[in-house]
């Protein structure tokens, strides 16, 4: 049997009458890469500090390597979304502030944040003042504060947000290194493409996981294997009832640059759709077909709270 | 220890690289110094006396005790709040009075030197204090209780005001409202007779006027503060007001909601 870095079971968390956590149950593996997905206010920023043991639940059971949260702080390695380290210090002043807490001696604490600055690519750049670091260069430092000696579980609350792509791929390439060491990692994001490195995904919407499954499953079990968008000359509210036909019946979605519908075979569908929109007078000047994304799935299973947070211009 | 030497190392590093917080605390404290001695006290002839100019000296010690314990402090902790760092250190293996212990004596470290500064900079100006052996230890232990009182004033304040220039402000304002009225920095025979009162029993301003007594002269400070009363009471407040501010930031400063 796989040994489990966390079990939650029928976790509730409350706020007065408010009920954020209703019933969670999970399992991460050793070694896994777990994301949770979900929507703003979905519970997953609550799930996730209860997990790193900074808010208390209500009810339900949740163990950490056999361990309550508490008892297992010495196993986290926990990212806030915040950019916590100082920026009135250098990289390496952070890291030795970071393992002078872990309680490393001052020598010990030097070769330590030596190493981790190389790690994450930082050495050139140790004595810098964190103040001057790019967004991504300040994400990496805060990696290598939660890669000491004996972490095993990182918990990544949006690392990546307000990173540009390239910081982002770097960002994840750290963390795939440090899998290979057997180090479990908690993910949670709103950005599909960084869900998709993750061995399992959980989406959470509103204090419930709805859905569980690896990254391919959860596209296959949930969505049409293609998206076909179609771009007309004209937009018109009557298109829209055309193609839901060719949606089984589903509303079409309205995207930037044209209607959105899901297609099992595009070569088979294209042809009467284009006829369909001519006979009424629409033209189509371009159809673009595209592979369903984690984002769909997540616009799909949470469309609802997704139109609640955002007032429907999602 | 480790995590005490830690963050006290963060809490000096952080504050002396802070240009605004050393200019506040220490280089307008020494322009005060220079406006008292040179200005506000011209007119009183004993203002020309070495031990008169001592007594000027210390209040601008105090001065600038207090405003690092209200408000630096204060900045320091909300700061550290909305960056996120508390969240990652309730997840950590440290305990909250650890963190706070490292602040504290980070913040005794900044007020002993800016102490330090300020009074090599009065003895420049022609000050002279009184340095019997008795003077100058009873005086550093009042000047450490100020400290220790005004750090947990502003402890009080960053635990519970939560917006960095709200948490600054609050401790500002009580700061110099608060010395204002008990005459910490002009002289205690100008108060009113219901300040005066104050005066003596506010932790800071009775503080500064057991310093002064035992550095510089009665005449400066306006009455005799060595009495049981006075000093019991100095003390008595002092503590209680830091045990209190350990108390409440260990209970609420690190809570997440």
């Amino acid at each position: 049997m796989d040994l489990e870095a966390v079990k939650i079971e029928n976790l509730t968390k409350r706020y007065g009458k408010n009920e954020v956590l209703k019933g969670i149950n999970l399992t991460v593996s050793d070694g896994q890469f777990y994301c949770l997905m979900g929507p703003n206010g979905s519970g997953k920023t609550t799930l996730t500090s209860i997990l790193a043991s900074i808010r208390d639940k209500t009810s339900g059971n949740i163990s950490i390597y056999g361990r309550a949260p508490g008892q297992a702080r010495n196993l986290i390695g926990y990212m806030p979304q915040e950019n916590f380290s100082s920026a009135a210090l250098t990289g390496r002043e952070n890291l030795l502030y970071f393992a002078g807490l872990m309680g490393y001696s001052s020598r010990e604490a030097a070769k330590i944040s030596t190493g981790l600055l190389k790690q994450v690519g930082l050495l050139d750049d140790a004595d810098k003042m964190v103040s001057k670091y790019s967004g991504g260069m300040r994400k990496r430092l805060e990696l290598a504060t939660v890669l000491f000696e004996g972490i095993k579980l990182l918990i990544l609350d949006e690392p990546t947000t307000g990173l540009d792509p390239a910081a982002r791929r770097n960002f994840f390439n750290l963390v795939s290194n440090f899998r290979k060491k057997g180090i479990t990692v908690f993910l949670i994001t709103h950005i599909g493409a960084d869900a998709e490195l993750a061995d399992m995904i959980g989406l959470i919407d509103n204090g419930k996981i709805i859905a569980q499954d690896s990254p391919d499953n959860l596209k296959r079990n949930n969505l049409q294997k293609n998206t076909l968008i179609i771009e007309t000359k004209i937009r018109d509210e009557r298109i829209k009832k055309i193609l839901a036909v060719f949606n089984r019946g589903r509303e079409v979605t309205e995207a930037e640059n044209g209607y959105k519908i899901s297609s099992d075979d595009i070569a088979e569908d294209i042809p009467p759709i284009i006829r369909e929109l001519d006979s009424h007078g629409f033209e189509v000047i371009r159809l673009e077909s595209a592979s369903a994304t984690l984002e769909d799935v997540f616009f799909k299973l949470t469309g609802h709270t997704c139109k609640k947070t955002t007032g429907g211009n999602f | 220890m480790r995590q005490v030497n830690s963050v006290f190392i963060k809490t000096i590093k952080e504050l002396y690289r802070n240009k605004t917080t050393v200019f506040w605390t220490v280089v307008w404290p020494v322009i005060f110094l220079f406006l008292g001695i040179f200005l506000f006290y011209r007119a009183d002839p004993l203002s020309e006396t070495p031990t008169f100019r001592a007594g000027i000296t210390i209040s601008m010690v105090v001065f600038s005790l207090m405003l690092s314990g209200f408000s630096t402090m204060p900045g320091i902790i909300a700061t550290d709040r909305s960056n996120g760092l508390f969240l990652k250190l309730r997840s950590m293996p440290i305990k909250q009075w650890r963190d706070l212990l490292g602040r504290i004596f980070g913040l005794l470290f900044y007020v002993l030197v800016s102490a330090v500064l300020i009074c090599a900079i009065g003895i420049v100006l022609g000050a002279r204090f009184n340095l019997g052996p008795g003077n100058i230890s009873v005086s550093l232990g009042f000047l450490v209780l100020a400290t220790l009182a005004a750090s947990g004033a502003g402890i009080i304040i960053g635990t519970f005001v939560k917006n960095i220039n709200g948490a600054v402000i609050t401790g500002v304002g009580i700061a110099v409202v608060s010395m204002s009225l008990a005459g910490v920095t002009f002289p205690y025979a100008f108060l009113p007779g219901a300040l005066q009162a104050f005066s003596r029993f506010y932790p800071f301003s009775s503080s500064n006027a057991i310093i002064s007594f035992m550095l510089s002269t009665e005449a400066f400070v306006g009455y005799n503060p060595i009495n049981a009363l006075q000093i019991s009471f100095t003390i008595a407040s002092s503590i209680l007001l830091f045990v209190l501010s350990i108390i409440l930031y260990t209970r609420f400063c690190w809570k997440a909601d």
